[in-house]
């Protein structure tokens, strides 16, 4: 059977090919991250530089008073996207950072891509 | 003026045939989790507990006294460090070019040492040794009460009086009455 990293390598994968998408990392909060597509992405320096970005995030939020963030969206003068989704599963607190490409519709693919994360987080093994 | 230097003994535990199945069930879904190479549930005496995966069990053997010798000095160095606060070691990461090793503290009893290849991720093994660690913890705080009668012990040895105190103890070991 697979492992978490592997079902989750291939939702992400799935989403990527859907969504026409250059690159997914899923990480904890604090920038450690769990998996990303395609495998040998630089997932490590993109988790942490996300962190940073969710840190300024925190700040703002804490200052404005607003209620949690759901998303921030980083779009470049070509027209690609960053997009860093924030859900929690299990009580932990997950982020999903997608590169799309110009144009390309991605809240769709997204939501379905984190509904898959949580439902393999939350299956138990029935192999044992 | 001596400076007191105070040691934890580790306390031992023993766990009934119930809990070392719970125990296994616990390894075998972090080892489901992560694709870990292989798990050693270990204790801070230098026992082996259980062993999931690719190594021997005489080598885990071995491989648990290591851990145990390990786990104490980076826990004196932690102590060091904090400047005598009650600090605790949580956890320990190794990493090699192709393998990595994670290990996880359980109340200062129990090491759970997770070694895996560098395609898993470490956040991954992080997050699943944690899950497995409170399951591990219900045991042991179960097994401490009903099997064991362990009990903290600290040593404390004064630094400049410690030749005496270790010649004084063995004098008074090989004392004739005459």
């Amino acid at each position: 059977m697979d492992s978490k990293q592997e079902l989750w390598e291939k939702a992400l994968h799935k989403m990527n090919k859907e969504g026409n998408f250059k690159a997914a990392v899923l990480s904890l909060e604090d920038g450690l991250p769990l998996v990303s597509s395609p495998a040998h992405y630089e997932d490590e320096t993109a988790a942490a530089m996300v962190t940073l970005l969710n840190e300024t995030v925190k700040r703002i939020n804490h200052q404005l008073r607003l209620p949690r963030v759901d998303e921030i969206s980083i779009v470049g003068d070509d027209r690609t996207r960053l997009i860093c989704r924030y859900f929690t599963v299990d009580s932990h607190e997950l982020l999903l950072t997608v590169l799309a490409p110009p144009d390309q519709s991605y809240r769709r693919l997204t939501n379905q891509a984190m509904k898959e994360i949580e439902r393999i987080w939350l299956t138990q093994r029935t192999d044992r | 003026m001596s400076s007191l230097t105070a040691f934890s003994i580790p306390r031992s535990v023993a766990f009934s045939m119930e809990q070392m199945e719970k125990i296994k069930e616990c390894l075998d879904e972090l080892a489901g989790n992560t694709g870990a190479w292989s798990i050693l549930l270990t204790d801070t005496t230098g026992q082996l507990i259980d062993v999931h995966g690719g190594i021997d069990k005489k080598i885990a053997d071995a491989l648990a006294v290591l851990i145990a010798g390990s786990y104490a000095a980076s826990a004196e160095f932690i102590k060091i460090l904090d400047k005598g606060k009650d600090a605790h070691l949580s956890n320990l990461s190794l990493e090699t070019t192709d393998y990595s090793i994670f290990s996880i503290i359980v109340d200062e009893v129990l090491i759970l040492n997770v070694a895996f290849e560098n395609e898993v991720k470490v956040g991954i093994v992080r997050v699943f040794a944690t899950e497995a660690r409170h399951s591990l913890l219900e045991i042991v705080r179960e097994a401490l009460l009903t099997n064991s009668d362990a009990k903290d012990v600290n040593l404390r040895f004064t630094d400049s009086d410690l030749n005496q105190f270790l010649n004084d103890e063995l004098e008074k070991l090989t004392e004739f009455e005459m």
